[in-house]
């Protein structure tokens, strides 16, 4: 299994795009949050058995789909 | 020229994922909104992703390709990425200077089509068209062509 982790700030990466990132790839990997310190958010992203031989490309488009997420309601907020 | 400090730093590596280029701002320099604006942008073409350095209060923002390792093409990234964000800086500070009279005019424009008609405004409603008539029926012709 690909097993990928980072820890992300939430003042960035809201909860409300994780929620959706997550829903939208969870045919493909499955995302754990476990909050840290200071406002802090452990992330990791385990993909799938079906996908593994794309799991580069799974994990990346995934981190990609959030932050565009996160930019877009940080703009109809504004 | 003389040494002044930069905006950006600029590191690479690697790690499970392949290979990465990382940039640092300083969202003293470049606002949050202009940064965002401009990654939004990117991530059509790359892989991004930000995170912030609570210890130096700088952003990192981190490249990756979309298929390949190519390093070479990832600098022209983060080039093109500066590049972008001062774009957008720009953009942000015409919209800024620009506010009052953009409001001001999308206020004129809601105002007037609230407004009724003029009391000075003569206008004669007697020959308004009914259901059953037409542009056909009109005895001045004023939509036909061939009048």
């Amino acid at each position: 299994m690909t097993v990928f982790s980072r820890t992300v700030d939430n003042t960035l990466y809201t909860r409300r795009a994780l929620n959706e990132a997550r829903n939208a790839y969870t045919k493909y990997c499955l995302v754990r949050a476990t909050p840290d310190a200071n406002g802090m958010v452990g992330i990791t992203v385990t993909v799938n058995a079906e996908f593994q031989q794309d799991a580069r490309q799974v994990i990346l488009e995934f981190w990609n789909f959030f932050l565009d997420t996160a930019c877009q309601q940080r703009f109809e907020a504004a | 020229m003389s040494g002044a400090p930069s905006a950006s730093a600029f590191e690479s590596g690697s790690d499970s994922l392949g290979v990465y280029v990382r940039v640092t701002v300083d969202p003293k320099v470049f606002s949050e909104t202009a940064i965002l604006k401009t990654a939004y942008w990117f991530t059509d073409q790359y892989y991004l992703y930000l995170a912030n350095n609570r210890a130096t209060g700088l952003l990192d923002v981190e490249f990756r390709l979309k298929q390949g390792d190519d390093i070479g093409k990832l600098k022209a990234a983060c080039g093109e990425f500066w590049n972008g964000m001062l774009d957008q800086a720009v953009r942000q500070q015409v919209l800024q200077e620009t506010a009052p009279v953009r409001d001001t005019l999308l206020k004129k424009a809601f105002f007037e089509a609230k407004l009724p008609v003029p009391a000075g405004v003569v206008s004669n409603e007697t020959h308004l068209p009914t259901g059953a008539q037409s542009y056909q029926d009109d005895p001045v012709a004023a939509g036909r062509q061939d009048r």
